[in-house]
């Protein structure tokens, strides 16, 4: 997607390329917000899968599978 | 006394040291300051053309080196090229306003490309859980993600690119280092392709939520 609004030369004096400012469109900050959501759920899946491992190794430990065997079972 | 090998070839190397056929002599890679376009690694490191934020600033430095700060997104335009097949990209962040992903996608002229990003990522946290997570046809890949609740700013991010300038997708295997919300350090290995094939010369660089502050450096593989 191209930018569409002007970009703004604010190169600093020590850089060597121009450094240009092109504030985000209304368009761009929601497909940003999107992103931050998707980013999120992938987030809280990968957590909830992690505790449902434990969840699952503590459960087999208490019916007195070992640690190696537990470990065997989740790899 | 150094046993150099007979007959040597430009840029060829021996121990920490290289052969300059333009002076006919060896130089060594860790004092010679003369060692000029010669490089005993392979890398060599590029300066984008310009540079584009969505906030903050950002400055270049004559290597190429990129220091950002508080910016909500990163543009690095004209990095690649015909010059190199596969390119090296590290993201080192510094400061994080937010919990945030980082997240990616490539630039053709100026246009970022919205389609076709699969990532296979594998997890490992040090609290020694782990996951693994998938993301296909995306329209952009996590990089990393970087939190504020304990282990802030801990971020970074190190790509590998191959064939971002020619027409066929694009493979990009990388690795990031972030936190996760118990503050425990997480590694990503992750496996990226972007499989709409065109010719790509820069790359975008997205703080998914509130602005971030790190540098950035790209290198090329000397074919």
């Amino acid at each position: 997607m191209a930018k569409t609004t002007q970009p703004k030369d604010i190169t600093p004096a020590d850089s060597v390329v121009p450094v240009y400012l092109v504030p985000l469109t209304a368009e761009e900050e929601a497909e940003r917000e999107a992103w931050a959501a998707e980013a999120a759920e992938r987030e809280a899946a990968e957590e909830a899968k992690i505790a449902a491992k434990e969840t699952a190794k503590a459960k087999l430990a208490a019916l007195g599978l070992s640690e190696e065997e537990v470990a065997a079972l989740i790899a | 006394m150094i046993d150099f090998p007979a007959n040597p070839t430009n840029g060829q190397v021996y121990g920490n040291w290289i052969w300059d056929s333009s002076i006919t002599s060896w130089r060594n890679v860790n004092t010679d300051t003369g060692i000029g376009a010669l490089n005993a690694m392979g890398l060599k490191n590029v300066v984008p053309g310009s540079i584009v934020v969505g906030s903050g600033s950002a400055t270049v430095n004559g290597n190429g080196f990129v220091t950002f700060s508080n910016v909500t997104n990163l543009q690095l335009n004209n990095i690649f090229s015909s010059t190199y097949k596969s390119y090296r990209m590290i993201i080192n962040i510094t400061a994080n306003s937010a919990t945030t992903a980082i997240q990616g996608q490539m630039v053709a002229a100026g246009t970022r490309s919205t389609t076709g990003y699969n990532n296979v990522v594998t997890v490992g946290a040090s609290d020694n859980t782990t996951a693994t997570v998938s993301a296909i046809n995306s329209t952009t890949f996590g990089m990393c993600e970087v939190h504020v609740s304990s282990n802030t700013n801990l971020g970074s991010a190190e790509l590998i690119f191959t064939d971002p300038f020619e027409a066929r997708p694009t493979k990009i295997p990388h690795v990031g280092t972030g936190s996760n919300s118990g503050g425990f350090v997480i590694r990503r290995n992750a496996f990226a392709s972007h499989t709409v094939a065109t010719s790509y010369d820069g790359f975008y660089i997205n703080v998914a939520t509130g602005t971030a502050s790190g540098t950035v450096q790209v290198f090329g593989f000397t074919s």
